[in-house]
């Protein structure tokens, strides 16, 4: 935690990134087409996008994308207004209110695109795992979430009194740094499968140890050994590679809370944006667990109808999640170099 | 080509998603005859409550804990807001979409008499874009949209006037809003609120 931490702190001493984005979440400079161009005369009308839009998502995923996004936008701005009463009036009602709302907001938040769920995701359908092991990288996910947001806008907007469009840039440096460390944490997860490391043997390990309980259970002896529980192993690196995923999701903060942040700071009542901050990071803890869970779920119940019992199937499933989650970072991580996306907290 | 390329890879992987919108702004579009056309579209948007307190805080800076006052703006202070939270805007025709029958309609790069005011916690802009070449929409609607193709701000029309027309004729003309369902926003799933323009 230490080290996440001053890793952060370091992080944040190092020069804005050129792909910064603007308080619309545009990229600062002007786009490829304005900039390629720089000897155009300023006269001429721009020259105007394709019209070229995505086809309709078909109902009634259309009709629940766009629900979610209404209930977002009636609870943010229930938000607002419940913000404005604690600066206003005070008191403890608009206070819990604030932390309530939060909480739902960041239920329904993470329920749209983003916030990790592919990568949790894929590394859960990919292999067998705990379900102890969903809950911990969807909650280190999004508590680091959250904290990100709070020492990234305490410490650059009320410590160093650094602009909001400096802090825009920063969250964009961290999703970086996320997208980075996904990268490298897929191939160290394949690294994990192939050296059999990490993946692929709670089958032969449960089996292991229930054989072994038997063949121990009878010489029941007094001793009160506790170290010789029969209880499974603790896969250390496993438990790493999940906490670690986790945090590497995480990294990057989420512009609503950075928003919420900044307007607290803003209005002297930086506390309830703290505290907002965290109670959303519950709530997208809660959503992405039931998508973890229901991935831990799904691949045992996959696996226990299908045929993919041995050793290699599963090795080779656990490779492809594991590369799928590589690819994954080393795709965005290209998407905002190359400048194609802009780099800002989504 | 690019932008293009940029949209295919957007839309297969779910994992580039973003959770938004952030930003939430209430339009309205005003359509200008003038000579018997529309010349001009004059835009007037109020941000959301947290989007003003960051961008204000940015122009005037308060020492602490102590938010930025809300006097109400000076020239240099609007000045430094275009600069700093609208110009950008110029690569994306400042949200501004404009069609006469479903043909693209060109708008002028730089927009023009742009102002700002602080009205309690929000901050509001007003500006002025012009259309390349007036069109007069008869037999086919003059339509504007003005939304984020990204949709990281959310721009809709202020419930009930978020469309307006004004100038010598213009009592012959009608101004409503309309639902879009040929450009839907955020993965196709959103129907943008359009301002539509008939004479």
């Amino acid at each position: 935690m230490l080290k996440r931490l001053l890793l952060l702190l370091a992080l944040l001493a190092l020069p804005v990134a050129a792909h910064a984005a603007d308080m619309f979440g545009k990229p600062d400079s002007p786009p490829a087409s304005a900039a390629a161009e720089p000897t155009a005369p300023p006269a001429a009308p721009i020259e105007q996008r394709p019209d070229v839009f995505a086809p309709n998502l078909p109902e009634p995923f259309r009709s629940a994308l766009s629900s979610l996004v209404e209930v977002q936008r009636q609870l943010n701005t229930r938000l607002r207004a419940d913000l404005r009463d604690v600066r206003d009036q005070g008191g403890l009602a608009p206070a819990l209110a604030i932390i309530t709302i939060s909480f739902l907001y960041g239920v329904f938040h993470a329920v749209g695109p983003g916030h990790g769920k592919v990568v949790v995701g894929s590394y859960f359908l990919s292999r067998r795992s705990r379900l102890l092991h969903g809950l911990a990288m969807s909650g280190s996910a999004a508590l680091v979430q959250s904290v990100s947001a709070i020492i990234l806008v305490g410490l650059l907007a009320l410590v160093l009194e650094a602009g909001s469009s400096e802090i825009m840039a920063r969250a964009g440096q961290l999703e970086e740094l996320s997208y980075a460390a996904i990268c490298g944490l897929g191939l160290w997860m394949a690294w994990g499968v192939i050296s059999g490391r990490t993946c692929c043997e709670h089958h032969d390990d449960e089996a292991h140890d229930h054989h072994e309980h038997d063949h121990c259970g009878c010489g029941h002896d007094h001793h009160h050994d506790h170290a010789h529980k029969p209880v499974a192993k603790p896969k250390r690196p496993e438990w790493l590679q999940v906490i670690l995923t986790g945090g590497a999701v995480g990294l990057r903060p989420c512009s609503g809370a950075i928003l919420v942040l900044l307007f607290t700071l803003a209005n002297g009542i930086f506390w309830v944006g703290v505290v907002s901050t965290l109670a959303m990071g519950v709530g997208v803890a809660i959503t992405v667990s039931v998508v973890s869970l229901g991935m831990v779920g799904l691949q045992r119940g996959l696996s226990a109808i299908g045929t993919e019992r041995t050793h290699r199937l599963r090795q080779g499933l656990a490779l492809t999640g594991s590369l799928l989650i590589t690819l994954l970072g080393a795709v965005q991580l290209y998407g905002i170099w190359s400048g194609l996306v802009p780099a800002i907290a989504g | 080509m690019k932008r293009l390329l940029a949209a295919a890879v957007l839309s297969l992987l779910p994992g580039l998603a973003q959770a938004h919108p952030h930003v939430w702004v209430d339009s309205i579009v005003t359509a200008k005859l003038e000579n018997g056309q529309v010349s001009a579209l004059v835009e007037d948007w109020l941000f959301d409550e947290d989007f003003s307190a960051t961008v204000l805080g940015d122009i005037r800076k308060a020492k602490g804990i102590a938010g930025p006052s809300k006097a109400p703006l000076n020239p240099g202070e609007i000045a430094k807001l275009k600069q700093n939270a609208f110009s950008n805007l110029k690569g994306y025709d400042y949200f501004t979409h404009v069609w006469l029958g479903g043909e693209v309609i060109k708008i002028k790069p730089d927009v023009e008499d742009f102002s700002a005011r602080i009205e309690g916690d929000q901050l509001r802009y007003f500006f002025t874009v012009r259309l390349v070449h007036p069109v007069l929409p008869k037999g086919k609607p003059l339509t504007v949209g003005v939304w984020d193709d990204s949709y990281y701000v959310d721009v809709g029309p202020v419930k009930g006037k978020g469309a307006a027309i004004q100038g010598a004729g213009s009592e012959a003309c009608h101004a409503r809003v309309v639902e879009d369902k040929v450009h839907s926003l955020y993965y196709g799933s959103i129907f943008p609120q359009i301002a539509e323009f008939t004479c």
